[in-house]
């Protein structure tokens, strides 16, 4: 471990490097700079802080504590699965963006003050849209921007939710604050900010938008770091509230309709991460510590199995260049490796016995009947069962059985192996082993995973699912897969997009152009006029105009926050 | 449909039902333990086989009535 080393410099380095060296040295940079950060993040002990004076104001630019060590733990672990998974890739703006998007989740998660983590936001927000970019075909280009827009709206609200809370008398400090009180000045704004990232119901679409677009390697990015950086974000403010409780059982149910009828299995595996993030929310929710550790302890099982079925699927785009259910089928005998892989993906994320996602979601069900939530627990039992049908048996059935699709097809790269075997021992090792889990929890684990009941009982929930699935397959009955466009709330934020840019370019552009051409013509001459009059050279015209902005652009931002306060 | 895909997977479908059969008949020889909040609901013998076996045909049936509802040509952007 390397004492004193702040943990995200190590990114910020490797990326500059990364996008000026080429080939084998790039490769080892990039391996390199989540090793050097996880050692740097090893030499930090509970309790260190890191700080820095920025203008006068004194940045604590990482606070570790037990929640937010165990998120820059996992990060880095993905960051370097990641990086392997695209050490092929000679997209110089992907692998630079990507460090850089993994260099600012460890900062927002290891940040000390809400001006840090503000900060980290904005950049996981720029850094991952370039990630969406550098795919840099028609698709991607108007995801990315689509993307981007959300990512900003969340940044706002989060500025103008810090703004209030900061006016009203609220401290910045991190570890001053505790659990925020939702009825408290601007604090709406921050759990708005928080769910655009997390994906609640409505805020979701732009998961689903994304993740299918980005390359292969990007969504293996993509997909680990900003919705669990917004899932650490609600667990450190917002434990305990209730609201949490029915958003996040909305969003483990209503994923996995759309992910039966979904054909593109990258589409399926976006509406599944909404799926598991909403067991997440509910655990926060609920907010005992049991419902905390099992929320916590599930994301950090949900980056490393979604992330081995992303890379998966990756590496089906990858090799056959599609991942609709339509054109797949029958990879298993030309892809034996990856199909074994992504079955441990599939089973840890079913929670079958002795693979992650038993070890985990189990908690947050527990402590849904421990407060006495019985209609929670028989809907998180349902969705369960749903979880099995779309990313237990779809994802795999269709890639690799169904009918033989005849595609070319090899096994990927030997890199992209490697992450997703890696992947996949963590999977395996966290179910057999997850004792060394709970030890990183936030709170002391009085829980055992491996009991009689739990396990029949859970093996019996999933293989009669199994079974139902079977049945209807071969009645009939189950829908088959079709090359259709399944409307979400998207549609809403798209049309309604559309519906802005015409009333702005037709009625307001109309408009605006009369009123310069009558009225507007006069003003700006009468300006020149007087502009002329000042001394003519540039830097002193914007010396007297900058300070004047400033002041309007702060002015606005007071009138705003005191509107919204008010 | 006689290829050698067909006959593997109506095998496997084989040593579903039977580890389905096993899992089930399980209900009936240990002691379940079971959760006071649900026991009335949960304690029916064949409760989890019963609810994962309904609970996927009421996902899959809703789900037909979602793609009615929903689906539209690919490119449906596009335009």
């Amino acid at each position: 471990m390397i004492e004193g080393l702040y943990p995200v410099l190590p990114f910020i380095v490797g990326a500059i490097l990364c996008s000026i060296v080429g080939g084998m040295p790039r490769k080892l940079i990039a391996l390199a700079t989540p090793v050097v950060g996880l050692l740097g993040l090893l030499g930090l002990p509970d309790g260190a802080s890191f700080t820095i004076s920025f203008f006068g104001f004194e940045l604590i630019l990482a606070q570790v504590d037990r929640l937010s060590f165990l998120f820059a733990l996992l990060f880095h672990i993905a960051g370097l699965i990641g990086v392997i998974y695209a050490l092929h890739v000679k997209n110089r703006l992907e692998i630079g963006s990507a460090l850089l998007y993994v260099g600012s989740a460890i900062g927002t998660v290891l940040a000390g003050d809400l001006v840090t983590l503000f900060v980290g936001w904005e950049l996981l927000a720029l850094t991952s849209a370039f990630i969406v970019w550098s795919r840099n075909d028609d698709r991607s280009r108007a995801t990315g921007s689509r993307y981007l827009i959300f990512q900003v709206l969340s940044g706002l609200s989060l500025l103008v939710g810090i703004l209030i809370h900061h006016q009203a008398g609220g401290s910045l400090t991190i570890a001053e604050l505790g659990v925020l009180d939702l009825s408290s000045p601007g604090v709406p704004w921050i759990l708005l900010a928080f769910g655009i990232k997390a994906g609640f119901p409505l805020l979701h679409s732009w998961i689903i938008d994304t993740y299918p677009a980005a390359s292969a390697t990007g969504t293996v990015f993509l997909s680990a770091f900003t919705t669990k950086t917004a899932v650490y974000a609600l667990a450190r403010f917002f434990p305990g509230t209730e609201e949490l409780i029915l958003i996040g059982a909305a969003m483990t149910i209503f994923p996995i309709f759309y992910a039966v009828i979904e054909n593109d299995l990258r589409k399926v595996l976006s509406y599944s991460m909404i799926n598991q993030i909403g067991f997440m929310v509910v655990g926060i929710g609920i907010g005992t510590e049991l419902a905390i550790n099992g929320a916590i302890s599930h994301a950090f099982n949900d980056v490393l199995f979604k992330g081995l079925l992303f890379m998966s699927m990756g590496a089906v785009l990858h090799v056959t260049g599609t991942t609709r259910g339509t054109d797949l089928g029958g990879l298993w005998k030309k892809m034996p490796i990856t199909t074994v892989l992504c079955l441990v993906g599939a089973a840890s994320i079913s929670a079958v016995p002795l693979f992650s996602g038993f070890v985990s979601k189990s908690m947050v069900m527990a402590a849904a009947l421990q407060e006495g939530h019985s209609w929670l627990w028989f809907l998180l039992l349902f969705a369960s069962a749903g979880v099995l049908e779309h990313a237990g048996i779809k994802i795999p059935y269709f890639a690799f059985f169904a009918h033989d699709s005849k595609l070319e097809a090899k096994e990927p790269p030997v890199n992209m192996l490697l992450a997703m075997t890696i992947g996949a021992g963590l999977c395996i090792f966290i179910g057999c082993r997850p004792d060394l889990l709970y030890n990183l929890l936030p709170y002391p684990v009085d829980y055992l995973p491996y009991t009689t009941t739990h396990v029949l009982t859970q093996l019996q929930l999933l293989l009669f699912a199994s079974l139902s699935v079977v049945v209807l397959m071969k009645s009939g009955i189950y829908p088959p897969e079709l090359v259709r466009e399944n409307l979400d709330f998207d549609v809403v934020y798209r049309k309604g997009g559309r519906l802005l840019g015409w009333i702005v370019e037709n009625p307001i552009a109309r408009g605006m152009t009369a009123l310069s051409q009558t009225v507007l013509d006069q003003v700006p001459a009468k300006i020149r006029q007087l502009v002329q009059k000042i001394p003519s050279s540039t830097t002193v015209q914007w010396q007297m105009v900058l300070p004047g902005l400033m002041l309007l652009l702060a002015l606005l931002v007071f009138l705003l926050a005191n509107l919204f306060s008010g | 449909m006689s290829d050698p895909a067909h006959s593997s997977a109506s095998r496997i479908h084989w040593w579903l039902v039977i580890a389905c059969a096993i899992v089930f008949a399980a209900d009936f020889f240990y002691h379940r333990h079971l959760e006071p909040a649900v026991e009335q609901i949960e304690g029916i013998p064949g409760f989890y086989p019963i609810y994962g076996f309904l609970g996927i045909v009421l996902l899959v049936m809703l789900s037909r009535g979602l793609r009615a509802a929903v689906s539209r040509k690919e490119g449906y952007y596009d335009d």
